[in-house]
């Protein structure tokens, strides 16, 4: 085995010592006791390596990625259960006499909570996705949600007003939010619409609720049939305009 | 991972295949979906898998594949081994290395190195559970590593990568 060929092998070798007992190592570790040149290359490369997976194992994953992915992906029985049988059957059996007692409300309303909502939504408007439509007019947008039947309702006179960028269908516990962002000058508004069932805490007719993340005001809000929520990357005097009754 | 209920699977392994997503994709939000559809497949195929010890396995290869499919149709191709000149391994000093400076070095790589360097250096995937996960011999696996290293310490030696955001993805 020639250096070069140590080198090439070793390249693959491992920043932990886990592959110490793979035999494909074994000659070229060998050759590392009787080459000292090749020995304090080795050496470099392992601090290379340490250093480099040290670098790419700290890039930052997006805030929300986790919460995102357990909302829209709903387990269809990918693994097998840990719990043993008896154990599964006294849960749905207490599940049912929970539903049974109204308990089951009060679950709903911890499961689809408006915070839950609210932080989800923004983690999606902070990864900025594709919008999987895009028009500067609201009509097409409107008719490509109709036509997937997915949450539209009327949208609040302020927002209306804006010029559109386009819309995506995203989904929060298994119900489908519609999601429109509008343009205002260097401002973009994202308008979030879904049916008022998934957000039980939200009461209907109420005034539009304020609230901040970071720089980013939100506003929610509900009527018989829809939740809303606005979210601007302004001030809330700012974001005033774009709700209804302003 | 056997006895991994889905939402510890998730937390287990969402952030090593977003890193990996991302050094595929170069682009945070495609990155982000390519690690939610890996999970949505596993979602609704992930039961076929008998071996539950290759979970690890399945998941880095399914989002590669997904990966490869997306490319196939924007029209992009991976060049070939074959083109890509030999280079001479340069010294780096590991002391002096910038995190920053690193990824995206890493980043400007050719695909057919960046996706072997990145699950070596990420989740610590043996050379045998690269070639699975990529689909190649492990011998080009070992080629592949030992290369896009000397690629990587070029770019760092020389300082010359540019930002990927900045970069025009041909």
């Amino acid at each position: 085995m020639t250096t070069e060929e140590a080198k090439r092998i070793l390249a693959a070798y491992r920043p932990g010592d886990q592959d110490r007992v793979e035999s494909c190592f074994a000659e070229a570790l060998q050759k590392i006791e009787k080459d000292p040149e090749l020995a304090r290359w080795f050496a470099q490369e392992r601090e290379f390596n340490r250093a480099v997976a040290a670098h790419l194992g700290s890039v930052p994953v997006p805030f929300g990625l986790k919460t995102r992915i357990l909302a829209n992906v709903a387990p269809r029985g990918a693994m097998k259960s840990r719990w043993p049988t008896a154990l599964t059957a006294a849960a749905v059996a207490f599940l049912f006499f929970a539903l049974l007692i109204g308990v089951w409300r009060g679950w709903s309303e911890h499961f689809g909570s408006l915070g839950d909502y609210e932080q989800e939504m923004m983690s999606f408007v902070k990864l900025q996705p594709p919008l999987e439509m895009q028009s500067l007019e609201m009509g097409p947008i409107k008719q490509w949600i109709s036509e997937r039947k997915m949450p539209l309702a009327e949208i609040p006179p302020g927002i209306a007003a804006v010029e559109t960028m386009g819309c995506r269908i995203l989904s929060f516990r298994g119900k489908p939010v519609t999601l429109i962002c509008f343009c205002h000058g260097q401002t973009v508004a994202h308008l979030f619409m879904v049916d008022r069932a998934a957000l039980p805490a939200l009461k209907a007719g109420k005034p539009p609720v304020l609230s901040s993340q970071a720089d980013w005001t939100i506003a929610t809000w509900a009527d018989q049939h829809y939740a809303y929520m606005v979210a601007v990357h302004d001030r809330p005097a700012a974001a005033r305009k774009y709700l209804p009754h302003a | 991972m056997p006895g991994l209920d889905f939402e510890q699977l998730v937390e287990v392994f969402y952030m090593p295949l977003y890193r990996f997503a991302l050094s595929l994709s170069r682009e945070p939000c495609d990155a982000a979906d390519l690690t939610q559809q890996t999970f949505l497949l596993w979602a609704s195929k992930g039961h076929q898998l008998r071996e539950q010890s290759k979970v690890k396995t399945w998941l880095f290869t399914t989002l590669y594949r997904e990966f490869l499919r997306g490319e196939r149709k924007r029209g992009r191709e991976c060049r070939s081994e074959e083109q890509v000149p030999d280079l001479q391994c340069l010294p780096v000093a590991a002391s002096n290395l910038d995190g920053d400076v690193v990824v995206r070095a890493l980043l400007d790589l050719e695909e057919i190195y960046r996706a072997p360097l990145s699950l070596f250096y990420l989740q610590e995937h043996s050379y045998n559970e690269i070639a699975e996960i990529l689909q190649i011999p492990p011998g080009t696996v070992m080629s592949r590593i030992s290369r896009g290293k000397a690629q990587l310490r070029k770019q760092l030696a020389d300082g010359a990568h540019q930002s990927v955001r900045n970069r025009e993805i041909a």
